[in-house]
């Protein structure tokens, strides 16, 4: 789907983290909960690069 | 690092997955998760730290049509029908019971997000009778109504009852609007919807539209954008299109790579740059915006 978060986040000028909740709405959730949608706050782990380092794989 | 409310599509092929109170990519565990629930589709739901009262007087749940809602797949754990006086009398007296208040002073906005009323001058009536209750119980902040079903001058002019009225047009998309939308949305044509914008504006009423940022390619959403900007006074709902199990194809085919919503967000700030208007956070939950808009921190 993508490169790099990072690389994103720098061409777009756009936050790693706006990235990752955008393309969280785009991709949804999975869950053991029988249901069509669900709902939850959502603290990202701290830290842009940790978090650029964890989702690497997917950009 | 801050909280941030989501509503999610539940997808067996995503890459994030919640189990427990953690959210992970793949293997990596990336956040932590509470408060987590089924999004039932209720009579009511709060937001902005509960000072903005949503209600849903006509159950959504039997309102079908446009390809891109979930409502009437939701499920739901009260169904009240709001328009009933005594209902909505009720309604009010548990709200207040419920969260300890003495009247609705501390209320930002009432919302009534709904397109299911059986016509036109059932929804203004339902609006005036709201507005009437709600004053008598202390309540002076905005009557907010999404959807498209005001549809004439004369509908906006009884409106102005109301001190603080807002009217979001439900245009969600500018291209295939036959296909994606039910007939009595698609048949009030985007002309037509310009000229009531207009109006509205012109009545005094705080005045948008709703987009879903996934339907169209990104010229049409350039260019549809740029057609309705001089017609808001206030910065439009951008919603990123959900895609369900059961609605796996319907992204515009360019839509189907984070690129897309990147441009799309570059795109919508640059046609609002020479503007004041910006995005409203709590209004949102699956919004192009979370903590900067045109270079600047939210």
């Amino acid at each position: 789907m993508l490169k790099d978060l990072k690389f994103l986040s720098k061409m777009y000028e756009i936050p790693s983290i706006d990235i990752i909740l955008m393309d969280l709405n785009i991709s949804g959730v999975s869950s053991d909960i029988d249901a069509d949608r669900v709902r939850f706050n959502l603290r990202l782990l701290n830290g842009e690069l940790l978090l650029c380092s964890a989702i690497k794989k997917r950009f | 690092m801050e909280n941030y409310y989501c509503a999610l599509q539940l997808r067996r092929d995503s890459d994030y997955r919640i189990s427990e109170d953690k959210l992970y990519f793949k293997n990596e565990h990336i956040g932590w998760v509470n408060n987590f629930e089924i999004d039932f589709c209720d009579s009511y739901y709060m937001r902005r730290n509960n000072t903005v009262l949503n209600i849903n007087p006509k159950t959504r749940l039997n309102c079908e049509g446009c390809k891109f809602c979930y409502t009437s797949h939701q499920k739901s754990r009260s169904i009240i029908d709001l328009t009933i006086p005594k209902n909505l009398d009720n309604f009010f007296y548990d709200w207040m019971n419920l969260y300890g208040k003495n009247d609705l002073s501390g209320l930002y906005q009432i919302a009534v997000v709904s397109g299911c009323f059986p016509n036109e001058n059932s929804l203004v009536k339902f609006l005036l009778d709201l507005n009437d209750k709600v004053e008598k119980m202390n309540f002076h902040g905005e009557i907010f109504y999404l959807g498209s079903q005001i549809q004439t001058e004369e509908s906006l002019k009884k409106l102005s009852e109301i001190p603080y009225f807002a009217y979001s047009l439900s245009i969600e998309c500018f291209e295939n609007r036959d296909k994606l939308l039910r007939k009595s949305k698609s048949g009030f044509t985007l002309e037509q919807i310009k000229r009531i914008m207009q109006l509205s504006i012109l009545y005094g009423h705080r005045t948008n539209f709703t987009y879903i940022v996934g339907l169209d390619g990104i010229k049409a959403l350039e260019e549809g954008l740029k057609n309705f900007e001089k017609y808001i006074n206030s910065f439009p709902i951008f919603n990123i299109l959900q895609e369900h199990e059961y609605q796996k194809g319907l992204r515009n085919y360019t839509a189907n790579n984070i690129q897309y919503y990147l441009q799309a967000r570059k795109t919508i700030e640059k046609i609002f740059a020479h503007s004041s208007l910006k995005p409203t956070m709590w209004e949102v939950c699956r919004t192009l915006w979370y903590t900067s808009y045109n270079g600047e921190k939210l």
